[in-house]
């Protein structure tokens, strides 16, 4: 890794799992208080999966996103949440990309539930991408500063 | 690293997101101040479904076959109760809901709702679908007068308009949305899907 982007990452890799870690918490914590019925109609509208494997999905899916979000906020074992938060994006950004491609007609992306704000598929797109970079971004941060990560590696 | 120090943190993550889940969740009260033409189904039935729906919204229309089919293969056993969820996106919903209130007081609830649901393409094309749902008035023979006033009544007007403020705070995040003894179900795939496995688990003596 360049020394200049080494330099980069450290000072701004917290900002970025604040935001990242907010994002995925709220996210989660939105769909994990609704029934995953709702999630799951969110779901299904991307045509991508049959019911029976969407149920699980809807069940597992926000509380994945509430505590990797949690963890990203808090720095707890920050490389990897960082890594499952980028899964987790790219996901997304796979269901929506594919349907997009075929022209479903998306009313919203469903990414916080009953809650706002209810974004365009495009919007969605543009959003993703950006909070996957940055966990890519926290990912790739070796130096992991202000998390409990380092607190507890301190002897 | 400290590996108690760890899973302390670890835990207390977890108790936190656990915690604050379990608070955020609400029960909802479903189906209290229906009036009776928009129940069916014996009162007594060991199951009650009850179904949030929008006229004007397709998926709603596309649920009516799905519905209809579990409420003749489980007769007798289920009752289903209808509460009105107009959504604002949709311009002639409310309208509609009143229209069927005002048929339900001459008790053709239902008969309406069926007439709304199979020509939700015509009206809901329309510039205006008021002539549209006069003329369903007559074609179901109901006092075209009487009709006309109770769509107009405000007291109808609140009727659609309370229901859909309590839908808000059940929260009903899309239409249809079924509750099948409470568990809720969304749309009219989980209906197919999950909800006739629910209802015979449900029945199961």
């Amino acid at each position: 890794m360049r020394e200049s982007f080494r330099r980069f990452l450290m000072a701004w890799a917290p900002v970025f799992r604040g935001l990242a870690g907010g994002v995925l918490t709220v996210a989660g914590y939105a769909k994990a208080v609704r029934p995953p019925a709702e999630f799951a109609a969110v779901l299904e509208t991307y045509w991508v999966l049959p019911v029976s494997v969407v149920m699980p999905l809807a069940r597992t899916i926000p509380w994945v996103e509430l505590l990797t979000g949690l963890a990203l906020l808090t720095g707890f074992f920050t490389r990897s949440a960082a890594w499952i938060g980028a899964g987790l994006f790219a996901l997304f950004l796979g269901f929506l990309g594919q349907s997009l491609l075929r022209g479903l007609d998306l009313k919203s992306c469903g990414c916080f539930g009953a809650w706002g704000p209810a974004l365009t598929p495009r919007q969605t797109l543009a959003w993703d991408t950006l909070w996957w970079a940055l966990c890519v971004g926290v990912g790739m941060d070796r130096e992991k500063r202000w998390t409990l990560d380092r607190w507890m590696a301190r002897p | 690293m400290n590996l108690s120090k760890k899973a302390g943190a670890g835990l207390l993550l977890l108790s936190l997101a656990v915690g604050a889940v379990w608070v955020g969740r609400r029960t909802p009260r479903l189906s209290e101040g229906t009036p009776s033409y928009r129940q069916k189904g014996p009162a007594e039935a060991p199951v009650v479904l009850v179904e949030y729906s929008d006229f004007q919204c397709p998926k709603c229309a596309q649920a009516q076959p799905v519905l209809r089919d579990l409420l003749n293969r489980y007769e007798g056993r289920v009752r289903l109760v209808f509460r009105h969820c107009p959504l604002p996106s949709h311009a002639w919903a409310s309208l509609a809901a009143r229209a069927a209130e005002a048929a339900g007081r001459q008790n053709k609830f239902w008969e309406y709702a069926d007439v709304l649901y199979s020509r939700q393409a015509v009206w809901s094309a329309a510039p205006d679908p008021r002539a549209l749902f006069d003329t369903y008035a007559r074609e179901l023979g109901l006092d075209e007068a009487r009709w006309k006033k109770d769509v107009d009544d405000p007291a109808v007007e609140k009727i659609v308009k309370d229901e859909r403020a309590r839908a808000e705070q059940v929260p009903i995040s899309a239409t249809p949305t079924f509750f099948i003894n409470e568990k809720i179900i969304v749309g009219d795939s989980q209906l197919e899907a999950v909800g006739v496995r629910f209802m015979e688990q449900e029945l199961r003596p």
